[in-house]
């Protein structure tokens, strides 16, 4: 992964700013209290008072975690509670998104021992299938979380440059009858793909997919509300990926396609503290 | 945004990258008046990388016929009325201001990468993404003409409202077929679009590709090509493009043992409307002076064949010989400032002239070279007040290396089938 990394960058037509965060926020009109409240002392210190924007609790129990968005267990009075997020718009980099049709997630999330499973849920009236051959546009929805626990968080914009982060997306790629691939997937495979990847990024353009794919989720969509599960373990052994030994930073993006959302055009929060108990 | 030097339009122009040029660049020329529409080259390529799931709609290389076909329907009317509503009444040429440096005159307008700025636009280029419906049709309009003249026809024949005919230089009633493949432009607009730069121009031959291992399918080369020759597959989720048929180009076709090739569409070119080649650039990112070889002969020499739509700022690498009987006003719309001089090369040709233009469609083999070897004169005319000589010279084609792959004369020879084989297919 490293090696690939290093290649995008040769590659890689670098922007004329430097990635951080103090600077993202004067370029953008983002969320002040969302995108400033890690600024100070760095990722530790914001871990450990706590200042990272909205926190979800991660509850903590001992049963198995379904990806089922309709378990009960994301359903009842002892669900996890749900942090309602506002979602930005995206002012930063070309294509720029002034009006985000999501404006709101929900978000919550439990562990057990061993695994981490994160809920989205928000709504939207068209479960898309608003595309025909030539274009389409999905339904999306990220996590992303900085791969270091130490010094200034990465940027908001997918990281930058040496300061890698990850990211959890899922794809509604089961719109229209199940028939819509995946690179180099057969179509067998494609049938049962639930439209989940786990990537890296350290800046725009530099989004890769990782050779090693650890987490899982699902997607439902009933009564105008995609409801959304995404699983991991808390440690794997993949360097890329995040390892959740304590609380982390934790970024939430979507997409809706009837609105043509693709790439950074989107609704964006970030830096959350997913904390962990 | 960079300047760079575009010499289609003899100015330097925005772009989102630094100037940079490849050592070669992939280049063709297509002669639109001996094109029969006969989409020998549109499946030759769809045969060769198009025919499969998710790549239904797809063609790489397609022939419309002008003014009313297009494929997709209406892209060039579309992008045309963009770049005028960015900046109306102003996209004009100025061609006082020719030069060594301006040989077609100044394009005085705004190309598709400046009119974001003029209209307060966030984006690379100005651009649309075609819908499905428009690409579904890739030979609409076939054959349709223009001019008012034909229907209020009495005869019902080619003839005007008074039983005048059309005649040359310019048809009252027209359509012509305009051949197209991805331009492989000195500066994409799909490489510029393109978030994730995964559109890259090879610095051997200036090919333009999108790599299908970073593209990530957010159409935004579809949006900002202004010739549409990037295409979304749903089975993949990602953007395909003409690819030049590099494998040819790089001579990997075991047929020539290691001689560079001519792509799948111009190979098959039944009209021999087609030649393409290599030019070479110079370290000043300008054409290395190469009259001997046919492109450059053709494109910058004597200046008859012309890009398609130098205006939108991409400066396109297929070039035209327009259609000689289009009105005049129209072909300069599609091909610029330089469409008079062009006919008037093309329809009274000097030998050197007609002798190039023997060479279209003879070899698979890219011809890097040219040579004529005289021979008698055989015909003599007027054209339109002007004398026209012919003689039987011998054009000799050459490849890389010098060595001859090609030999043609300007009159065909003349077989006569033996006696017993009269009859046998």
């Amino acid at each position: 992964m490293l090696t690939k990394f290093k290649m995008i960058k040769l590659f890689r037509f670098i922007y004329g700013f430097k990635f951080c965060p103090l600077k993202t926020l004067l370029v953008s009109s983002v969320s002040i209290f969302l995108l400033s409240a890690c600024n100070s002392g760095g990722v530790e210190q914001c871990l450990k008072d706590e200042t990272c924007g909205p926190a979800i609790e991660v509850l903590r129990i001992s049963g198995d975690l379904p990806i089922d968005p309709t378990d009960p267990l994301w359903n009842s009075p002892n669900a996890p509670r749900q942090v309602r997020v506002e979602l930005e718009p995206q002012m930063i980099t070309n294509p720029k998104w002034p009006n985000p049709s999501i404006r709101f997630v929900n978000v919550s999330a439990v562990r057990n021992d061993t695994e981490l499973a994160i809920a989205l849920e928000w709504e939207d009236a068209t479960k898309d299938k608003s595309y025909g051959v030539s274009a389409m546009y999905l339904d999306m929805a990220a996590v992303m979380f900085p791969l270091k626990s130490q010094g200034e968080p990465p940027a908001i914009t997918m990281g930058n440059d040496g300061d890698m982060v990850n990211i959890w997306q899922w794809k509604d790629v089961q719109a229209n009858g199940n028939i819509m691939g995946f690179k180099n997937k057969s179509d067998s495979q494609r049938l049962s793909d639930p439209g989940i990847e786990d990537l890296n990024a350290e800046g725009f353009s530099t989004l890769t997919t990782q050779d090693h794919q650890d987490v899982t989720g699902k997607g439902f969509w009933a009564d105008n509300k995609w409801k959304l599960v995404l699983k991991r373990n808390l440690k794997t052994k993949d360097e890329n990926d995040v390892q959740f030994e304590k609380s982390s930073l934790m970024a939430v993006a979507v997409w809706n396609g009837s609105n043509k959302e693709r790439n950074g055009q989107k609704g964006l929060a970030g830096w959350l503290l997913l904390k962990l108990a | 945004m960079p300047e760079v030097y575009n010499w289609q339009l003899g100015r330097k122009a925005t772009y989102v990258y630094e100037e940079k040029h490849p050592k070669e660049q992939f280049t063709f020329v297509f002669n639109t008046n001996r094109c029969i529409a006969c989409q020998t080259c549109t499946m030759a390529h769809k045969s060769t990388w198009t025919f499969s799931k998710g790549q239904e709609y797809m063609w790489w290389n397609n022939v419309e016929t002008k003014p009313y076909g297009g494929y997709p329907q209406f892209w060039d009317w579309k992008i045309l009325k963009m770049l005028e509503q960015s900046n109306p009444g102003q996209n004009v040429w100025n061609v006082r201001k020719t030069s060594n440096k301006a040989i077609h005159g100044v394009y005085e307008g705004v190309t598709i990468f400046e009119a974001p700025a003029k209209i307060g636009l966030n984006q690379q280029a100005i651009g649309y993404v075609p819908t499905d419906e428009e690409w579904r049709f890739p030979n609409f309009g076939e054959d349709t003409a223009h001019g008012r003249e034909f229907t209020q026809s009495r005869e019902g024949t080619f003839g005007g409202d008074n039983g005048t005919k059309s005649v040359l230089p310019e048809h009252k009633i027209w359509f012509f077929y305009l051949q197209r493949i991805c331009n492989h432009c000195t500066y994409p607009g799909c490489l510029a679009a393109c978030p994730r730069k995964a559109i890259y121009k090879r610095q051997e031959d200036g090919i333009v590709l999108i790599d299908q291992s970073r593209c990530r399918g957010y159409k935004k080369c579809v949006e900002q090509c202004p010739y549409k020759k990037p295409m979304f597959r749903g089975t993949t989720r990602i953007s395909e493009k003409c690819i030049a048929c590099y494998p040819r180009i790089e001579g990997l076709d075991p047929l020539t043992e290691g001689d560079q090739m001519e792509t799948r569409c111009m190979a098959a070119c039944v009209g021999k409307i087609r030649l393409q080649g290599l030019v070479k650039i110079g370290s000043n990112g300008e054409w290395a002076h190469d009259p001997d070889n046919p492109q450059y002969y053709l494109i910058r020499d004597r200046k008859v064949a012309l890009p398609l739509y130098p205006q939108l700022g991409t400066e396109p690498n297929g070039y035209y010989v327009p259609s000689r009987h289009v009105p005049r006003a129209y072909s300069q719309q599609m091909f610029g400032p330089g469409v008079d001089h062009s006919i008037d090369q093309y329809m009274v040709p000097d030998r050197d002239l007609l002798g190039v233009l023997q060479l279209f469609r003879t070899t698979q083999r890219i011809i890097f070279k040219w040579k004529r070897e005289p021979g008698p004169k055989i015909f003599e005319t007027n054209i339109h007040g002007k004398k026209f000589e012919m003689f039987n010279d011998t054009i000799i084609g050459f490849n890389r290396k010098g060595k001859e792959i090609i030999r043609v004369t300007v009159e065909e020879p003349f077989y006569v089938r033996p006696e017993e084989n009269v009859g046998a297919i």
